[in-house]
């Protein structure tokens, strides 16, 4: 066996290296794989948290750190609830039966009307205006929305409702945040309160004698989907008490009054559409 | 109806006066507020219909009106515009009347303190001085002032000072695309209207983010794709936005990367032989700013013209016939490759692009606003989109055009088509024209010569006369300024604005709703009604003239921005200042009775016993029909959600809007046969102008120093300055600050991560903001962003105050920058400080 040629020596060289750096990238990849299980373990899984933790930004940068939940131990991972809904306490199964077999049917009790209106006065300017999102949003897509609001939901008690107005593309042209979690609140002369008084949510509909259904008390104009509101997935308080019903309008009468759109055309012409050019 | 109304307006007035005082504000005090009203309980509404105060979208709202207070809002269903729909600020519009420190009472600065005087003391201390510095005297108005304002102060300036100096604010935001029309077609505004939007197959955003600024035209094209409409939409621009998320392709260019992009289009259009040979032989011609036969007898060259120009200067805003022969030797140079190296964007891109137009069984809309306007090659950009929808046939059918946009919502109404520029007059006349100068002498029944031939300050150079002492040439000492925020939105603030601080002998004037960055340096503030605290006009992108009534009182002692105006120039009258006279000496702005008695308007208590608006606006639609600009009768508009002119008398009593201009069928000053016909073709044969545009970089370019660009603009929830919005809680909370958007791996270069405050320096100055970064949008590498609503903020100490050389618009857009967090050593020290 004659002496490795200096060109042997490197084929040698190389072929160590190459079998080295096979190890390394290996165990590199094993290590990133290992790092990555327990990386993804950490930031998906949020256990409950204490009474009161709702933010669930990360784009916070003034989370109260000691108000965060610790991490999930593994070994109390299959006991660990998900996601931000600290009250989500029912399994799966049962939020995905029959929808009317879990539906307390009491009729609404003023007070509870009362809650659910100050509730939703919080989150509008007046009633009518497009609600502010109680929660943090993606900034650049609309499509995130629709994965809750496009068929509405609830977990626990947080109720994620569906659209009351037919899909548009663009949510956040309407809904804004209530507050934005990546900036620093506005401090100064601009952050005054202000003097507005907004429309306030109309008390129930008219009924022409005890018994008769009542008209409804508000515009349907962006609210044509009474299920939002009113349906399965509402609160006590606006939620109908017949959800079997489902062809709303064949009692409950819309207001010419609140429709601005009837209300309107009594004493304004139309517009006039001009012929269609022809060019 | 009518008696009722001016019944109604009237007990308003009155109740203003008394009631409702005491939130009287300066921002050093607003503990004089009075507390907030309990909760009032409300039953009923009462609706009416209103223009929205923000955009120059043009939509209409429902105003609900309760007790003299605007309760609520709601989309307008009549509208065509928007058709019951709004986005988050004109859901909120009703709210921007009721902000805690709105100004209610006339104010003075004494010993550097400004204090409540009375409304007479207020108007004639304005009197005197404008009578004392008549010449010397700028008026700045806006974008937002209503037709009639605009009207108001254009025959205040024109025939009762004989000056030239009024400007407006819309020169900061489309004067370019003004130039860009009288350039191309001889006229200005746009001829296609919104209708375009539901027909187009191809949607172009030139530098443009609809999904933010103008939302409602923006859904109305992707509300078609979720009804299964196919659109293709094309963003070019230099930050990946929310309108980029809803785009089909994303061309990210450079600066000024648009002229290349517009240019390499009409060289791939003449190149393949794609462009429309019979519309450009029969509706256009070809022009540059020199004829490059003067110094060459043969073609010549792309380099040799474009430095023979940079010798020669330009010929003029409408520059030189040249021939399509010598049109094809210049563009030629605009090869793909090349482009791509101008613009940064790939080739292939580019191709694809030019294959959108080549192709002419689709039918393509651009949009674009104050990416293209606010950039100191803006005619010229105006004119290369024109120019490669004109060449490409794409133009004149429903849904093919190009479609300039307004960030006012009388933009288009108030400050093209009244012309309060410097050098125009109402209805598309100029003042270096003897005729139209003539024409305004007649119907303002005015000796002749009473209108000065010479065009005043443009509002760059107004604000830095104002800002240059008097003894060094500052040849502007008193300015009024009405419905807008110059302190905070005019570029390059500190030299021209903020000088003003030291200057003494200076005086500004400032007709105002809020505490503002303007209010801060006024040495008179007069408390303004706003929207529809007032009657009002406005005209929106799409040539639509939109009227409001007056619903509730303005609060305190708060008056309308035209009341003031007339009030001062009655003043002046009565002082005997000659120029409010006619030639038959009476006042010009007399304003008679159904009796024919003169009504005493100016006296605060009596100016709605006649509709003024009406008056006024009757008055200036007389100037509307030379450049066949017709708007509709005052009494027409107020049936109608807005009319597009030019609108024609069809039969006695029927009024007929028009949706494409120049277009025959739909234009009824189009000639039968025509088929197109530019009728105010600058070449006066009917052509519009197909222009040779070369490219050119900005004004100031990122460097070793300061490596980044800065670019300034707006977010959904902010209009403008945000004197307005940052008062409405639910957008305030929702947008509460500016930020410093940043380029992912830019700010991991700097070590800066979300949410650090850190610092923006230009050569004129620096701010500190916090970072944001994958937030609403992101910027290119080496590009930062920063929008300008927050007046705590005010980035546009830092901005340029470069100008186009046409239209005098400046670029808030191109500014060479550094980022840095504050523990860094400062990044430029030869700062101006």
């Amino acid at each position: 066996m004659s002496p490795p040629t200096g060109h042997d020596t490197d084929a040698m060289a190389a072929a160590v290296s190459t079998g080295w750096a096979a190890h390394v990238i290996l165990a590199c990849v094993f290590g990133i794989a290992i790092a990555g299980i327990f990386m993804g373990f950490y930031d998906t899984v949020t256990p409950i948290g204490p009474p009161g933790y709702t933010d669930v930004s990360h784009t916070s940068t003034d989370v109260d750190r000691t108000n965060t939940p610790q991490a999930v131990v593994y070994t109390d991972m299959t006991g660990a609830r998900f996601g931000p809904n600290s009250q989500w306490q029912t399994p799966w199964p049962t939020q995905t039966a029959d929808p009317n077999e879990s539906y307390d049917l009491a009729p609404a009790t003023p007070e509870a009307r009362d809650t659910i209106n100050a509730q939703r006065a919080q989150r509008r300017a007046y009633s009518g205006a497009p609600p502010v999102v109680p929660h943090a949003i993606d900034q650049t897509n609309a499509a995130s929305c629709l994965v809750c609001h496009g068929q509405g939901m609830k977990i626990g008690t947080v109720i994620a409702p569906k659209m009351s107005h037919e899909t548009y593309t663009n949510c956040t042209q309407c809904h804004v945040e209530s507050v934005n979690r990546a900036l620093p609140p506005t401090t100064g002369p601009r952050a005054a309160p202000t003097h507005f008084q907004g429309l306030e949510a109309p008390g129930p509909g008219e009924r022409a004698w005890p018994g008769a259904p009542p008209t409804m008390p508000h515009t349907t104009w962006m609210r044509e989907n009474c299920n939002s509101c009113h349906g399965n997935l509402a609160d006590n308080g606006l939620r109908t008490s017949h959800p079997w019903r489902i062809n709303c309008v064949q009692c409950h009468a819309p207001s010419a009054e609140l429709d601005q759109w009837q209300a309107l055309g009594a004493d304004r012409p139309p517009v006039v559409i001009s012929e269609k050019a022809t060019p | 109806m009518d008696m009722e109304r001016r019944d109604f307006m009237k007990l308003a007035a009155m109740t203003a006066a008394t009631g409702l005082a005491g939130s009287m504000a300066s921002r050093a005090d607003a503990s004089t507020s009075p507390p907030l009203p309990e909760q009032a309980d409300i039953p009923g509404v009462t609706w009416d219909k209103a223009p929205c105060r923000f955009c120059g979208t043009g939509c209409h709202v429902q105003v609900g009106v309760k007790d003299g207070k605007v309760v609520a809002i709601a989309g307008d269903r009549q509208a065509e515009v928007n058709k019951g729909l709004l986005c988050v600020k004109g859901y909120h519009v009703g709210m921007i009347l009721y902000g805690q420190d709105r100004l209610t009472k006339p104010m003075l600065r004494r010993d550097g303190e400004l204090v409540p005087i009375e409304w007479d003391e207020a108007i004639d201390i304005a009197a005197r001085r404008i009578m004392e510095h008549d010449k010397t005297f700028g008026f700045y108005i806006s974008g937002q002032s209503t037709i009639p304002e605009g009207y108001a102060a254009q025959k205040f300036m024109r025939g009762g000072l004989s000056s030239n100096h009024l400007e407006a604010n819309a020169r900061l935001c489309m004067a370019s695309a003004v130039t860009g029309f009288l350039s191309t077609y001889g006229v200005d505004e746009p001829a296609s209207c919104y209708d375009d939007l539901d027909s187009c197959d191809t949607l172009i955003l030139w530098g443009n983010n609809p999904a933010e600024m103008h939302p409602i035209l923006f859904s109305r094209v992707i509300d078609r794709q979720a009804r299964g409409d196919k659109v293709t939409i094309i963003d070019i621009g230099t930050r990946h936005t929310r309108t980029t998320e809803r785009s089909d392709h994303f061309l990210q260019m450079q600066g000024h990367g648009d002229l290349a992009i517009a240019n390499c289009i009409a060289q791939q259009l003449i190149e393949k032989v794609a462009y429309d040979h019979e519309f450009v032989e029969k509706y256009c011609n070809f022009r540059a700013d020199r004829d490059p036969a003067e110094a060459f007898d043969s073609l010549v060259d792309h380099d040799t013209y474009v430095q023979h120009v940079k010798q020669e200067g330009h010929s003029g805003l409408f520059g030189k016939p040249i021939t399509f022969e010598q049109y094809k030797k210049l563009i030629a140079y605009y090869t793909p490759e090349k482009c791509e190296e101008l613009s940064g964007v790939p080739a292939d891109q580019l191709r694809m692009l030019a294959d959108t137009f080549a192709d002419k069984s689709k039918k393509i809309v651009s949009l674009w606003c104050m990416g293209m306007n606010q950039h100191t090659a803006g005619t010229a950009i105006n004119n290369l989109v024109h120019a490669v929808h004109l060449m490409s046939g794409h133009w004149g059918k429903p849904g093919d055009g190009p479609q300039s946009l307004t960030g006012q919502p009388a933009a288009c109404g108030t400050v093209r088509e009244v012309g309060t520029l410097a050098h125009a007059l109402p209805g598309g006349r100029i003042v270096a024209n003897e005729d139209h100068r003539t024409h305004a002498e007649d119907f303002w029944n005015l000796p002749k010569g009473r209108l000065n031939p010479k065009p005043g300050y443009h509002t760059v150079k107004m604000f830095e006369q104002l800002c240059t002492p008097t003894d060094q040439g500052g040849d502007i000492d008193t300015v009024w300024v009405q419905v807008t925020n110059p302190g905070q939105t005019l570029p390059n603030t500190k030299k021209l604005f903020k000088a003003k601080a030291e200057l003494e002998d200076k005086f500004l004037i400032v007709s105002e709703v809020y505490p503002t960055a303007t209010t801060e340096l006024a040495d008179l503030v007069l408390p303004a009604a706003m929207w529809v605290e007032k009657n009002g006009i406005y005209g929106n992108s799409e040539r639509r003239t939109q009227q409001w009534f007056r619903m509730v009182p303005p609060p305190g002692e708060a008056r309308d921005d035209c009341w003031q105006t007339l009030a001062v120039a009655r003043r002046m009258y009565e002082l005997g200042h000659p120029g409010f006279k006619d030639k038959d000496g009476e006042y010009i702005f007399r304003i008679n009775d159904e009796a024919g008695n003169e009504v005493p308007y100016w006296q605060w208590e009596h100016y709605y016993d006649v509709n003024v608006d009406k008056h006024l606006f009757d008055d200036y639609r007389r100037f509307t029909f030379m450049k066949h600009k017709n708007v509709a009768p005052y009494d027409e508009l107020v049936k109608h959600r807005g009319m597009r002119w030019p609108v024609v008398e069809t039969e006695p009593g029927k009024f007929r809007e028009t949706r494409w201009r120049f277009v025959e069928g739909a234009d009824p000053y189009v000639e039968k046969g025509a088929g197109v016909q530019f009728y105010h073709s600058s070449s006066k044969d009917d052509r519009a102008q197909i222009w040779f545009r070369p490219h050119q970089f900005p004004a100031e370019v990122p460097d070793d120093a300061l490596p980044l660009n800065l670019v300034t603009g707006r977010v959904i929830e902010h209009w403008h300055s945000g004197t307005m919005t940052m008062r409405v809680p639910q957008l305030r909370r929702a947008m509460p600050g500016a930020y410093a958007e940043m380029n992912p791996e830019d700010a991991r270069d700097r070590g800066i991560s979300n949410g650090d405050i850190v610092r923006i320096t230009t050569r004129r100055g620096e701010i500190k903001l916090p970072a944001w970064i994958n937030g609403r949008a992101q910027p290119q590498r080496g590009h930062v962003f920063v929008p300008f609503f927050d007046e705590a903020s005010a980035i546009n100490d830092l901005t340029i105050d470069a100008i186009d050389p046409f239209s005098k618009q400046p670029d808030y857009k191109k500014a060479a920058a550094e980022v840095s967090r504050l523990d860094q050593p400062h990044p430029y020290t030869e700062v101006v400080q």
